[in-house]
């Protein structure tokens, strides 16, 4: 069964106690993609997956995954693995034991590719779990997540307790698994220099709301840095939906939005296009500012960025 | 489709579930055995000091008996005591150190982020622990609590087995006790999410359930009555002698001290008992009302634990990570 979305929420809002996790989350992630959330600490980005993965429910708005399904029934759990943040599992028990509580407890399971993926790695069978290096128990938590066969994988930090070997390993065990099978994956992420080779769609969250949403090659295409002089600044400013504006003496450094095109600039401004990385830092450092698919309402006039 | 097609059959998520809690089981089901073979050898010694003292087959109303019930107990006395003891306050807790960890655990480790997330599906995982864990407890407390109610039988030479240590020792009323402790350490910890409180909890509670069942104990049937006319020891049939009282001549009850002051001393009170109309009377449970009475308090200490068992599911279905 084919689904266009594997995660579509609408005012999707998570409050523990007092404080709001998520707050007006608004998000439709298209199917048939690696993509990676990006925040700071404290944005959300657990909270997030929690909601998409059924262990908690949302205080307002709704959540579907993989179409129209709810998160935590019995038809989402069936096709959504979920890898939880530092990989815990079972210290005490073997990871051939893993494997068969992983075969009894789905119904689809394919131990063999668990097996063989585990063999590949030189991860013992027959050690405990508790006694195996981190980078091996992360590898062992994705062959559990990745036997069920799922439509759509949930990764909580993945990589953020594994040294950079181990998170080559792992991320290369994850998109030879996407790549044959097709899977969707949304993983959260610390390691925003090692996004560009692994995700082709963003979420940027920031105190709990969606900044940035979009294919990366887009978001790329989208977004220009311009340099020019500080006096002609504001005159550009003005013209163009501003991301990031670092004013410096006599120079100034803007990263506006373009909508895919060369931004209208001549004389001594320069621009170019950015990284993923400096992309993502720059809307993390302005918490307003968003970049967001679809048509919005009305934008509170402090916030520093027009739609295409 | 129903939800039925797709989550796994209910008896792989017991498999899973015997997985999951096997080193849990093995350490129980070994520091059981040691206890067992403990109990083997010391009532063993405990049973064969009985025989040579003879006390077990002699009338206990004769004073050559009663001397020789005593050098039983001054030999082996404290040691049935403080066994007797430690299961009748603390017998319960092998539930809190079996049921706390169950739930807590999951949770102080992180597991549950796995184990909520595999299509059966939290609910049916929790369930298939409880009974699991609960079941094979239930089997290997029952197993433990016959030897230990033979290796306390001693005690009941004189007492009977309605004596508390006696009674809270036997399989059935252990067995409930255990496994309402289990139930309520297993809430407690999916609740508190921290074994080492739920365990506290438990623990606690052993106590407290013992207490609580000893105070109706009493009171599960109806006592049957006696009237008597003598201060001598009557009960001779190990029945549960609960209360006495005395009427005067007039139907009038009175407290037997207040007996005491009217004939002066023991002599003047059972004179007039026996020639000056008084009569005492005492309410009790016979001694075949024994194992009706296990039986009762079995049901509704597994009765309870049933129920608390069912509010620790739903307090998972309805509860977030």
């Amino acid at each position: 069964m084919a689904v266009d979305t594997v995660i579509d929420c609408a005012g999707l809002g998570k409050r523990y106690r007092r404080s709001w996790a998520l707050r007006d989350c608004r998000l439709a992630v298209p199917a048939g993609h690696v993509v990676a959330l990006v925040g700071p600490n404290g944005a959300g980005k657990t909270t997030l997956l929690s909601l998409a993965a059924g262990l908690s429910l949302p205080s307002e708005g709704a959540l579907t995954v993989l179409g129209d399904q709810l998160p935590g029934s019995p038809r989402a759990l069936d096709r959504i693995g979920f890898v939880a943040q530092n990989a815990s599992l079972y210290p005490g028990l073997p990871v051939r034991d893993l494997l068969a509580m992983g075969r009894h407890l789905n119904r689809r399971w394919d131990g063999d590719r668990a097996k063989a993926h585990l063999e590949g790695l030189g991860i013992p069978l027959d050690r405990r779990y508790g006694r195996l290096s981190g980078g091996q128990q992360a590898q062992v938590s994705l062959a559990l997540a990745l036997a069920k066969r799922p439509e759509l994988l949930l990764l909580d930090e993945p990589l953020a307790s594994l040294d950079p070997l181990a998170r080559h390993d792992f991320m290369a065990v994850l998109l030879t698994a996407v790549a044959e099978d097709g899977l969707s994956v949304m993983f959260s992420s610390h390691a925003v220099n090692e996004l560009e080779q692994s995700c082709d769609y963003l979420v940027v969250l920031g105190g709990g709301r969606v900044q940035v949403a979009g294919e990366v090659d887009d978001l790329l295409g989208g977004h220009r840095m311009l340099t020019g002089p500080t006096v002609e600044a504001d005159d550009v400013a003005d013209r163009l939906p501003v991301v990031r504006d670092r004013r410096a003496g006599a120079q100034s450094h803007l990263l506006v939005r373009t909508g895919g095109v060369d931004a209208p600039v001549s004389g001594e401004w320069r621009q170019q296009r950015i990284g993923l990385e400096e992309l993502v830092l720059a809307y993390l450092r302005e918490p307003t500012a968003s970049a967001l698919p679809g048509p919005r309402g009305a934008l509170p006039p402090n916030e520093k960025v027009l739609l295409p | 489709m129903s939800s039925t097609t797709i989550a796994p059959p209910r008896s792989a998520v017991l498999r899973a579930a015997g997985l999951r809690h096997r080193p849990a089981l093995r350490t129980l089901l070994g520091v059981l055995a040691g206890l067992i073979l403990v109990l083997a050898v010391t009532g063993y010694y405990v049973h064969a000091g009985l025989d040579r003292s003879g006390a077990a087959e002699c009338d206990m109303a004769l004073r050559t008996c009663n001397e020789r019930w005593k050098e039983f107990r001054r030999e082996y006395g404290t040691g049935l005591m403080v066994g007797g003891n430690v299961v009748y306050f603390l017998g319960g807790a092998l539930g809190a150190f079996v049921g706390a960890p169950l739930l807590a655990r999951e949770f102080e480790h992180g597991t549950v982020r796995f184990a909520w997330t595999q299509g059966a599906g939290r609910t049916r995982w929790t369930v298939g622990g409880l009974v699991v864990v609960g079941s094979t407890l239930a089997v290997a407390t029952a197993l433990t609590a016959a030897v230990l109610n033979w290796w306390i039988a001693p005690l009941a030479a004189t007492g009977g087995r309605f004596a508390p240590l006696v009674f809270a020792s036997a399989p059935p009323a252990l067995l409930g006790r255990v496994l309402l402790v289990f139930a309520l350490s297993a809430l407690a910890g999916a609740v508190l999410r921290r074994t080492l409180v739920a365990v506290g909890i438990g623990v606690a509670a052993s106590v407290v359930t013992t207490l609580v069942a000893e105070s109706l104990r009493f009171h599960y049937r109806t006592p049957f009555e006696d009237t008597v006319h003598t201060l001598a020891q009557t009960s001779l049939d190990h029945r549960w002698e609960g209360s006495f009282w005395v009427t005067d001549p007039a139907g009038n009850r009175l407290g037997l001290d207040r007996l005491y002051d009217l004939g002066g001393d023991y002599y003047g009170a059972q004179k007039l008992l026996s020639d000056g109309g008084y009569s005492l009377h005492e309410s009790y449970q016979p001694a075949d009302r024994y194992w009706p009475f296990q039986f009762i308090e079995f049901g509704w200490t597994a009765l309870l634990a049933v129920a608390l068992c069912a509010a620790a599911v739903w307090w998972v279905r309805r509860r977030a990570v």
